[in-house]
């Protein structure tokens, strides 16, 4: 049940004055949070099993060799990528919800974006260059 | 409708220094914090493991014996309560997400389950973590 029905109590002058009501832009957001969140639940215990049965424990070699093989590089990267897209949107609203000055919000979120894209890349060149 | 109006009908939210938090609400903040530190550190410790393995064997093995270390164990055990308890709770989140578990008592079961399942995760991949490792 919705606590407002449009045209009632709730509504601010806040709306008016800055004439924008919703956001306009965000519901993608808010779906690209949940699609990634959705697949991580796959990609996540992969990850995890792997680390643990793979990873731990074994010689650099063996860690190689395990990423050379095609399923295993493959999912690597979509773990990779979900990741850090899913990890860009969250720290991307935390940051909208505690930092209020204009400026600084604006330099955190580009920061933030060139980070998680940069080590997204970063993470895929290294992947692709060990197991190719 | 006046200003006054609008503010005298609204909801008051709690008042975090004097308002008893519920369960839930603990576990909210959990989901936060825990995404945070995984968005941070997990996110590096894939870059720093992706890197070193590119790098060589020698930055490898670097790599792990510093995350062998008490330090580097501790960051470990850390990281992997968070990301089992983000995992289960963005679960929970997901049924939210669609209509589901939003009865009180539901929604509160389901927490305590995601608590238990967390624990019961976190000790179990220890637990073979040290078993395995120590079994080779
Ligand atoms: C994501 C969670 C988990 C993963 C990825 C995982 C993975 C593994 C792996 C790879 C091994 C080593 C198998 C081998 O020796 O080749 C193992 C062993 C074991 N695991 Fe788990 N495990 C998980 C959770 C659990 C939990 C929750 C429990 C119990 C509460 C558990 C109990 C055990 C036991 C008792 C062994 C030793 C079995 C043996 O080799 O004799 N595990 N696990
Ligand atoms: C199985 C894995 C995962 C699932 C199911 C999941 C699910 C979710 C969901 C549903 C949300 C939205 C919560 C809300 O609207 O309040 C969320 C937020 C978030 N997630 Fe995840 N997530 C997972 C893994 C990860 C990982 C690996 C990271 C970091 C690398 C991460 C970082 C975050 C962050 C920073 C937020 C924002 C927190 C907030 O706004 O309070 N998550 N996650």
């Amino acid at each position: 049940m919705p606590y407002y029905k449009k045209g009632e109590e709730f509504y601010s002058p806040l709306k008016s004055a800055k004439n924008t009501g919703s956001a306009k832009s965000g519901v993608h957001h808010w779906i690209h949070q949940r699609l990634t969140a959705v697949a991580l639940l796959i990609l996540m215990p992969w990850a995890l099993w792997s680390i643990h049965a793979n990873i731990l424990g074994a010689s650099y070699d063996e860690v190689v060799a395990w990423l050379s093989q095609p399923l295993n590089a493959i999912l690597s990267v979509l773990f990779i990528i979900t990741v850090h897209y899913h990890a860009l949107l969250g720290v991307q609203v935390i940051v909208e919800d505690y930092v209020h000055k204009e400026w600084l919000k604006i330099a955190k979120l580009v920061a933030q974006k060139l980070f998680y894209v940069a080590s997204a890349i970063a993470c895929i060149y290294a992947v692709f260059s060990v197991a190719l | 409708m006046s200003d006054q109006n609008i503010k005298a009908k609204r909801p008051l939210s709690p008042h975090l220094q004097v308002y008893k938090l519920p369960f839930s609400a603990y576990m909210s903040i959990l989901h936060r914090a825990s995404g945070a530190f995984l968005a941070l550190f997990g996110v590096f410790l894939i870059l720093a493991f992706s890197y070193s393995l590119m790098c060589g064997a020698e930055c490898y093995d670097a790599l792990v014996s510093l995350l062998g270390t008490l330090i580097g164990r501790l960051f470990l055990f850390a990281l992997s309560l968070c990301a089992f308890y983000h995992m289960f709770n963005g679960f929970r989140h997901l049924f939210w997400d669609s209509g589901k578990l939003f009865k009180i008592d539901n929604a509160q079961n389901a927490g305590a389950f995601v608590m238990l399942a967390t624990a019961a995760a976190v000790l179990g991949y220890w637990y073979c973590a040290y078993y395995y490792v120590l079994m080779k």
